[in-house]
């Protein structure tokens, strides 16, 4: 039946999750897509002198200032690459610019059934899934620095 | 009312801010316009200490100090920016100064959410100068350095001989003392 066959569908397609994989000093890390703002050349950043941990400068893009999270920090890594990139991280707050390696990150959908609980202590992470050569976290964008 | 003595009212009421623009550790931060009082060379000053000029003594605040900056030491453009607020005065050493710039309130932005620390307390907010950002200081909160300052020192008091006098004419242009 019509109506039971796009029900089916529609059960099936929310069974799968959105995820952006990019890398920060080659560890691969993964964001839900509807957290992510959007991918663009790093510029600059403007030293902030600030107590919050891993949020201490600012881009500017035009007239508008981002905080800038330093991930980077976090994992205790050195961002890769002389054309690194900017990810833009949706938050209640506001986007947030996260600075990350220049290998171009790749759109990858995943059945939710296929992600685990990340045992990790390094990250805050949603969850995890197994790639080819290792577990990539699933970080959430939007609580990235809230904590 | 004619469209032109319209526009001019209209003109008038744009809200404008003053701020020195200045240099700590590579870092440009703004001071509002009403707090300073002059600015010295580290010749003119002659001292690390206290100040007196015109009558009026200023006590060191190390700001590099309190905003956890490395303190980078005296060079070719190094100056003395003289601050007083409710009674209080302070002098401050900064690595350059950029010049009095004159800003529509619109060119001040939110201090982002996403600090959430004690910095809080020492920003205004942003503003958007030439290219970049220089951090707006909160005035009030460095009054409270100014008090702590004064609360402090205990050396002689140096009185140079000059004083440069800050005023609109030198705006983005920098002030040579």
């Amino acid at each position: 039946m019509l109506r039971g066959a796009v029900g089916r569908q529609r059960q099936a397609s929310s069974r799968r999750c959105h995820l952006l994989v990019f890398s920060v000093g080659g560890r691969k890390l993964a964001a839900k897509t509807e957290e992510v703002g959007g991918i663009s050349a790093w510029t600059t950043s403007i030293s902030v002198p600030s107590c919050t941990p891993f949020v201490s400068s600012v881009i500017r893009r035009g007239q508008s200032i981002f905080p800038v999270y330093d991930l980077a920090g976090m994992l205790n890594v050195r961002v890769k690459g002389s054309q690194r990139l900017c990810l833009m991280a949706k938050q209640p707050a506001g986007a947030m610019a996260i600075c990350i390696d220049e290998e171009m990150p790749v759109l990858h959908s995943l059945d939710i059934a296929k992600i685990q609980t990340y045992r990790g202590q390094d990250l805050d992470a949603a969850g995890c899934f197994a790639d080819e050569f290792e577990e990539v976290p699933i970080i959430s964008l939007s609580r990235l620095g809230a904590a | 009312m004619s469209l032109r003595g319209h526009n001019r009212g209209d003109a008038a009421h744009v809200p404008v801010e003053r701020y020195l623009i200045v240099s700590i550790d590579a870092r440009r931060f703004a001071l509002s316009a009403d707090l300073i009082q002059g600015l010295l060379t580290p010749e003119e000053s002659r001292s690390s200490g206290t100040l007196s000029v015109q009558g009026r003594d200023y006590a060191p605040l190390n700001l590099a100090a309190r905003l956890g900056l490395a303190d980078s030491g005296d060079g070719p453009e190094s100056r003395i920016v003289l601050v007083a607020r409710a009674g209080v005065c302070a002098c401050i050493r900064v690595e350059q100064v950029h010049g009095l710039v004159e800003l529509e309130r619109s060119h001040v932005r939110p201090l982002p959410d996403q600090f959430r620390g004690d910095e809080r307390a020492w920003y205004t907010g942003l503003i958007l100068f030439d290219e970049g950002v220089a951090v707006g200081l909160n005035s009030d909160w460095l009054v409270g350095g100014l008090m702590q300052s004064l609360g402090a020192v205990t050396g002689h008091v140096q009185r140079p001989p000059q004083l440069a006098q800050v005023g609109f004419d030198g705006m983005r242009k920098g002030l040579p003392c």
